[in-house]
């Protein structure tokens, strides 16, 4: 991901700064695209790529899984490049940010506007659901042990058949919400049309959401695939204010990579950003396996609200 | 990436970035900076171990110079500064529990395997990333104590 004004800005404070091009800060699938600091000041650089230029949440997103892994006082800035951004979008996006610098603007400059900003610090509640829900997402999981009650009666909404099954080894009555083909009104009014658009494998069902992407030829590996869905859940989760996330309402997400992409390196790589950013990262195994994750995380979901 | 330079150069800037007086700033930094020059040795089990080294010695420098600048007294190791940030934390701010057990176990229990177990090595690069992004976690936790 070629970040061209970054580039150029990291060879201007070179010496002067500690600078980290692209740095790779662990909690983020994709962190700012330049880090700078000097005498107990940290600075973030973003330079919108294309496709955030089209879908400017998506820029939201960064920006606000970017804050949550740098310490509360870092400075954000936006870099508006050539081609310019809609103006309507310009406006959108840029009080989100600590200071907006165009290229007319000389690299001290743009530090000494970022130095003089409010530090707009997240919220300790904001923090510390964030480390809860890290923690959780994070901790290692068993095999759920199979119910052994004599008899069971299961409605299976899914199958939109009632059934009743007497046999020992069934799980006990469950019942399940139904999920609708599409996303439910609450996350229709929350999420704009343009990233529900990107997101069509995702599936709403009491502040989970399940993706389980089919194969497509431009999205090669696990983090590919990821990174389209990765948005939702931090969206729905959090209200961003100023540059500050809140929560709102916790979402938790259960993603399933696709066979072609799956291996065991690239699920480890996206398990921490994964977390960070509410998501479980899971192979392809039994629906029973996957109903149970969804149900404890559902129950995490509501516990927290 | 052997040396994960893009993830140690990240961490330089955030520990440039921390309240840190600028002595501690530069010995840490350059203390970072033996983590991917670390990644020129060809033992691999040598330059694994290496790194787990100087990364946990960063790490454990910095939380003893955050704890010393905000009046503690300097601790003796990385589980002493785990405990004092859980009890006493940084000008009245203190780490979770939570957080505390997920470093203690991340990256205070390995660290203590590798230096103190004869023919303990780390298994392979990933895990030196992984214990380098716990670091980074625990830094910016540390950080947003002050």
């Amino acid at each position: 991901m070629r970040s061209p004004w970054a580039e150029q800005l990291s060879q201007d404070y070179s010496g002067r700064y500690t600078v980290s091009l692209r740095p790779d800060l662990p909690a983020v699938l994709q962190g700012p695209d330049l880090l700078v600091a000097r005498d107990g000041r940290l600075f973030a650089f973003f330079e919108p790529t294309a496709h955030e230029k089209r879908v400017p949440v998506r820029l939201l997103a960064r920006l606000m899984l970017c804050r949550l892994a740098l310490p509360d006082h870092v400075r954000t800035v936006l870099l508006l490049v050539e081609p310019l951004m809609d103006p309507r979008v310009v406006d959108h996006v840029r009080v989100h940010f600590h200071c907006v610098a165009d290229s007319h603007v000389s690299s001290e400059t743009i530090i000494r506007r970022a130095r003089a900003s409010h530090p707009r610090p997240v919220p300790k509640a904001t923090r510390r659901y964030v480390q809860l829900q890290t923690a959780f997402l994070l901790r290692p999981r068993h095999e759920p042990k199979p119910a052994t009650r004599p008899t069971t009666r299961s409605i299976d909404t899914d199958l939109g058949a009632l059934r009743l099954i007497g046999h020992k080894e069934l799980e006990p009555v469950q019942l399940r919400e139904l999920e609708l083909p599409g996303p439910p009104r609450d996350v229709i009014e929350r999420l704009p049309a343009s990233i529900l658009a990107e997101t069509p494998e995702a599936t709403y069902s009491s502040g989970v959401i399940t993706v389980r992407p089919e194969p497509h030829p431009s999205l090669r590996t696990a983090s590919e695939e990821f990174r389209r869905y990765l948005p939702l859940v931090p969206l729905l989760t959090f209200s961003i204010d100023d540059g500050v996330p809140y929560i709102r309402r916790p979402f938790l997400g259960i993603f399933q990579p696709t066979d072609a992409a799956i291996g065991d390196a690239a699920i480890g790589r996206l398990r921490i950003p994964g977390a960070a950013a509410g998501w479980a990262i899971v192979r392809r195994d039994g629906q029973r396996k996957l109903r149970s994750l969804r149900n404890e995380l559902t129950s995490w979901a509501r516990n927290h609200m | 990436m052997s040396g994960h330079k893009a993830r140690v150069s990240a961490l330089q800037t955030v520990v440039a970035g921390s309240p840190l007086p600028p002595n501690d700033v530069q010995r840490i930094t350059t203390e970072l900076t033996q983590v991917y020059t670390a990644g020129r040795v060809r033992l691999v089990g040598r330059r694994l171990l290496l790194q787990v080294l100087h990364s946990t010695r960063a790490l454990d420098s910095t939380l003893a110079a955050l704890i010393l600048a905000a009046g503690g007294q300097g601790p003796t190791s990385l589980g002493n500064s785990l405990n004092h940030l859980r009890q006493v934390g940084l000008n009245g701010n203190r780490l979770t529990e939570t957080l505390r057990i997920r470093y203690q176990n991340g990256i205070v229990r390995p660290r203590n395997v590798y230096m103190h177990q004869a023919g303990a090595y780390p298994a392979n690069t990933t895990e030196v990333g992984q214990l380098l992004a716990d670091m980074q976690a625990c830094l910016v936790d540390a950080i947003n104590l002050w």
